[in-house]
């Protein structure tokens, strides 16, 4: 049997030409965006970028003023798209009155994950979800008007999490988390995202971002200024390049004008200006051709502050 | 489904709350009270003779049908107790109006908050469906009150005089609708602005208007005739009759026949009152961004 896949199925959202004012206040202007099925997205930006916004028109929340927004091949407003979201607010407010497990029993009814469930069925998903994010079982029966903020934003993943959504919006998760939570947090997101769901994150924390996505937008006074594999994002205009320190290596780096350093290993280290992998072939095989011993070849790989900043137009 | 599991979050959220716990404590404490304190003594084994307000009731032993009143006395008992039942049903109606106003208020509010409006706007779940399952949960929540309050006192009466009616019940049934047109107004403001003071400030405010216009004719003649008399008219011509409506809760509880010249235009303005708001809301919440 083949599976046909069209172009709408390989993306889960799709954004064309969204704007969004709020009076004068022009917090998004003329959007385009396109995020991957199955990719671990994330959307960067200054505060005020208008990410939040942005999300909110992803989801229905907010209406634009102008523009097309597609998501998981239907729209935001269909009810049955939503079923395959899983969204994770910033400042979410839970209600106080309520326990974790109440609060997410109630967020599964919603979901219309009692369907074809018993009562214990349900429990266990219910339980299985707050186990995933860690929060400890002590605070299970306890109600949550008295969750500090790192739990409240557990139990609001819990409840993203619940009927294993294709889509997971995440409105900066690990806000208000210490350093242990964020891993167990990165580490349920990133088993989402191997698991088929296609994760959108929104998060300030740009080492959380690197460590998690694959693509990135990044977002400035309500555009999109730089998009695309991270990878390709980050990779420099310059290699680097090892090898083994004699006569001969000196000569033909002089000979081309390259600096270089020593190390303890033997090796010279040398600066390539090659922009691209054929004039970087053409280099290194006139350098074997010389009779130069090479050790390893590395592109520079700028980080992700680099990339933001150049986008935003900040010095870094 | 959607809307009955709105309507049950509502419901288990104001459970969750202290103070409604603690109003349904000093009711019960009130009933208890009343039971200790009123002069409404079954005497002589509850079988022959009781005694309600001081004033002995007759009876024959042999002819008791309704446990501890003889069968004699029950047209007696009927009789003493209307004042009662209908002070008993004015007093949920209106007081539980005031309490129901202040102590709802913020619950349309609370999740229509930023930080939660968000969440449940992303699940399955339609605007209108929102709102008109929180419209319904505090519906359930006014109809445990009154029939906790007046299903108590109704016990506390049994107990006390060995009489049994269900219709202080009905007129409870009459103080919730009465409540739900107020509710209605709320959370038509709720949607406007989210804020408690003003959703409970708009329902004493179309609590004391309506009262004043079950008068409205009266009301029309305080203005000079003219576009005075006229603005007056259509200001009060859309407020439902909640005193008329009070006093079929009244008739109700003491198993009175009903008026249906009274009745019918009083329901009909209340049903159109309250479908009125409950679209206007509707579309507030369907036209905006949060």
């Amino acid at each position: 049997m083949t599976t046909q896949h069209s172009a709408r199925d390989e993306t889960a959202i799709v954004a064309t030409d969204v704007s969004k004012r709020f009076g004068a206040v022009a917090a998004l202007q003329g959007v385009d965006l396109r995020v991957r099925r199955g990719a671990s997205f994330g959307l960067i930006g200054p505060n005020g970028a208008g990410k939040t916004t942005f999300i909110k028109v992803l989801l229905g929340i907010s209406r634009p003023n102008t523009g097309t927004v597609q998501l998981l091949d239907g729209t935001p407003g269909d009810v049955h798209v939503r079923r395959r979201v899983g969204y994770l607010p910033e400042n979410l407010q839970l209600p106080a009155g309520l326990t974790p497990r109440a609060f997410l029993r109630s967020i599964a009814r919603l979901k219309g994950l009692t369907r074809g469930r018993s009562r214990a069925e349900l429990a266990g998903l219910v339980d299985d979800s707050l186990h995933r994010v860690g929060l400890e079982e002590s605070a299970w029966p306890r109600r949550m008007g008295g969750f500090s903020k790192g739990m409240r934003q557990r139990t609001g993943l819990a409840a993203a999490l619940l009927g294993a959504p294709d889509l997971l919006v995440l409105d900066e998760p690990t806000d208000g988390i210490d350093p242990t939570g964020r891993a167990v947090i990165r580490a349920v997101i990133q088993a989402e995202n191997r698991r088929g769901a296609t994760v959108f994150l929104n998060s300030h924390l740009l080492a959380e971002t690197e460590r998690i996505c694959d693509d990135i937008a990044v977002m400035a006074r309500g555009r999109i200024v730089q998009s695309g594999a991270l990878i390709r994002l980050q990779a420099g205009d310059h290699y680097r390049l090892d090898v083994v320190d004699d006569a001969t290596a000196r000569r033909s780096c002089a000979a081309r004008g390259w600096a270089w350093t020593t190390g303890d290993e033997g090796l010279l280290r040398c600066a390539l200006d090659a922009t691209d992998p054929a004039d970087l072939s053409r280099v290194l095989a006139a350098l074997l051709a010389e009779g130069v011993t090479i050790a390893q070849v590395n592109r520079d790989v700028r980080s992700l502050e680099d990339v933001f900043a150049e986008a935003v137009g900040i010095a870094p | 489904m959607t809307l009955l599991h709105i309507a049950a979050d509502v419901v288990r959220e104001a459970a969750a709350r202290r103070y409604l716990a603690v109003v349904f404590g000093l009711i019960a404490f009130a009933q208890i009270a009343l039971a200790l304190a009123l002069d409404l003594d079954v005497v002589e084994g509850a079988i022959v003779a009781s005694k309600l307000f001081g004033a002995a009731l007759g009876g024959r032993a042999s002819d008791a049908a309704t446990p501890g009143v003889a069968l004699g006395a029950v047209p007696q008992v009927q009789e003493q107790l209307r004042p009662v039942f209908r002070v008993l049903t004015g007093a949920v109606y209106h007081l539980g109006m005031v309490f129901g106003v202040v102590a709802t208020g913020d619950i349309a509010v609370k999740s229509l908050s930023p930080g939660r409006v968000e969440l449940l706007l992303s699940l399955p779940v339609r605007r209108w469906e929102l709102l008109i399952g929180t419209f319904l949960g505090v519906g359930f929540i006014a109809l445990a009150g009154a029939v906790f309050a007046v299903g108590g006192f109704s016990a506390v009466l049994f107990w006390k005089a060995g009489y049994f009616t269900a219709a202080p019940l009905w007129g409870a049934l009459m103080g919730v609708l009465g409540f739900l047109i107020v509710y209605s107004a709320m959370l038509l403001a709720t949607t406007v602005a989210r804020s408690a003071a003003l959703a409970s400030g708009t329902g004493i405010l179309v609590y004391v208007l309506s009262i004043i216009a079950d008068d409205r004719a009266e009301v029309r003649s305080w203005f000079t005739a003219g576009w005075g008399r006229h603005v007056a008219g259509w200001l009060i011509a859309p407020l439902p009759k909640l005193r008329t409506l009070g006093s079929v809760g009244r008739d109700l509880a003491v198993g009175d026949l009903l008026d249906a010249a009274d009745l019918v235009p009083a329901g009909a303005a209340a049903v159109a009152f309250v479908a009125a708001c409950l679209v206007a809301a509707v579309l507030q919440v369907e036209r905006k961004d949060w």
